[in-house]
């Protein structure tokens, strides 16, 4: 390592995590969980946490983020909480990846256990978001509800009306 | 109008009927090198050296290890295992064409394994009579169970077969205040235990009640599990990202997912 790099390793430290306000993947998870799985994770990955960031409720605000994203120069890294707090838009998440990246950070998602340490691992994390994506837009919503409720909203639910007559 | 080839419609009507599927390991070479880095990492754990016979050194691995020390050793294995780079292909590779037929083209593969290890006569690694289904699980899913050494009677797993499972299924609710040993002690002459010889793979649908009892032969049970199910097919509590990842995704997927429609039309 050059003397540069040493420099600037010796004046980063830790991995700040981020914890939302808002559903996350349609589940309001309460902060201290939240706060819970980022420490255990940074734990089991030998990192060292920062106190979290809170993001705010309003939808699609990203205040908190941004500050964080301002901050890299000092970091090592951040533990979000959920992969599924970064923007919705597509090309907002890879100014944010490349952010990390051009600032030598890595950016992990402490519940889905998957981290960003190089340009290689964008395509992997894309995958698993566009397809998260998209799942609203399949039969039963792309999910499979256990309840009386939701079994008695996919019978009426047309696509399987017209898939069972078809059977 | 179904345009499933031949072969396609025998298998599928074996799997609707039975909920399981016995076949080949599609890529032996794959499965031995599987076998062999679980054995390599339990023999790490123990400080053994690594063993020539690594389905022998399974079997026995019950004279080398306590029962108190077993989850260690379980877990010490799995995580050798999945920390390989080329585990899940290969472990896609031992059925892959068969999971392509029963389950899709395009595939969500479950991120980490299931690995039971069942030395013979040990009372505490049981897993009960359910189904999957009846927890996180999506019924849009398959367990694609690999054993490591032969397995047969109640070395290996108990399956209630599709045709049984509908009468068990009706009576459940008169079990509720007795319990799920007393639905299983009835049960028991109506569930299959799966006799697998090494080399071969099972995929079931875990909607089926299943599970294990203790096993009273001489050697010891170890087999893995992963579920797979179609990339675009609905999931439960076990989500995508969490606990599955995509493995196979099809450009015109891609297409679809990313195309926008023209906009800034104007009436």
């Amino acid at each position: 390592m050059g003397a540069a790099s040493q420099q600037q390793s010796a004046s980063r430290f830790g991995y700040r995590g981020y914890v939302a306000s808002r559903a996350v993947r349609g589940t309001n998870f309460p902060q201290h969980v939240q706060n819970l799985v980022v420490r255990d994770y940074a734990a089991r990955h030998g990192l060292h946490y920062l106190l979290s960031v809170t993001e705010y409720a309003m939808p699609s605000c990203y205040l908190m983020l941004n500050a964080l994203l301002d901050e890299l120069p000092r970091l090592e890294g951040t533990v979000f909480f959920s992969l599924f707090m970064l923007p919705r838009a597509k090309a907002r998440r890879l100014e944010i990846f490349e952010r990390v990246l051009a600032r030598g950070c890595e950016l992990h998602a402490a519940l889905e256990n998957v981290a960003l340490r190089r340009r290689d691992d964008i395509a992997a994390l894309e995958d698993v978001l566009q397809v998260a994506f998209t799942l609203p837009l399949l039969p039963l919503a792309g999910r499979y509800e256990k309840d009386e409720n939701s079994r008695e909203e996919r019978a009426r639910d047309p696509f399987w009306s017209v898939l069972e007559r078809s059977l | 109008m179904n345009l499933l080839r031949d072969e396609e419609r025998k298998l599928a009507a074996e799997f609707l009927s039975r909920g399981y599927v016995i076949a080949e390991a599609e890529d032996r070479a794959a499965l031995d090198r599987i076998q062999s880095a679980a054995a390599y990492a339990a023999a790490a754990f123990l400080g053994l050296p690594a063993p020539a016979d690594p389905g022998a050194f399974c079997d026995a691995i019950g004279e080398q290890v306590t029962a108190e020390r077993l989850n260690d050793l379980r877990l010490a294995v799995i995580n050798s295992i999945v920390g390989e780079p080329w585990f899940r292909a290969a472990y896609f590779a031992c059925a892959r064409t068969l999971i392509e037929s029963l389950v899709g083209n395009e595939l969500a593969m479950q991120r980490g394994i299931g690995l039971s290890i069942q030395l013979p006569n040990d009372e505490k690694s049981l897993l009960p009579l359910h189904s999957d289904a009846w927890s996180e699980d999506s019924p849009f899913e398959v367990v694609l169970w690999v054993p490591l050494v032969d397995v047969f009677r109640t070395k290996s797993m108990f399956i209630l077969p599709k045709e049984r499972e509908e009468r068990w299924r009706a009576v459940m609710p008169q079990y509720a205040d007795r319990g799920v040993g007393a639905l299983f002690g009835d049960m028991e002459p109506d569930v299959r235990w799966l006799d697998i010889p090494y080399g071969k793979v099972l995929v079931f649908t875990h909607t089926l009640m299943h599970g294990n009892h203790v096993n009273r032969e001489a050697t010891a049970r170890w087999s893995i599990n992963v579920r797979f199910k179609g990339l675009f097919t609905p999931y439960s509590d076990k989500r995508l990202g969490e606990f599955f990842e995509p493995i196979t995704i099809r450009p015109a997927s891609r297409i679809g997912m990313t195309y926008e429609q023209p906009t800034g039309f104007s009436e």
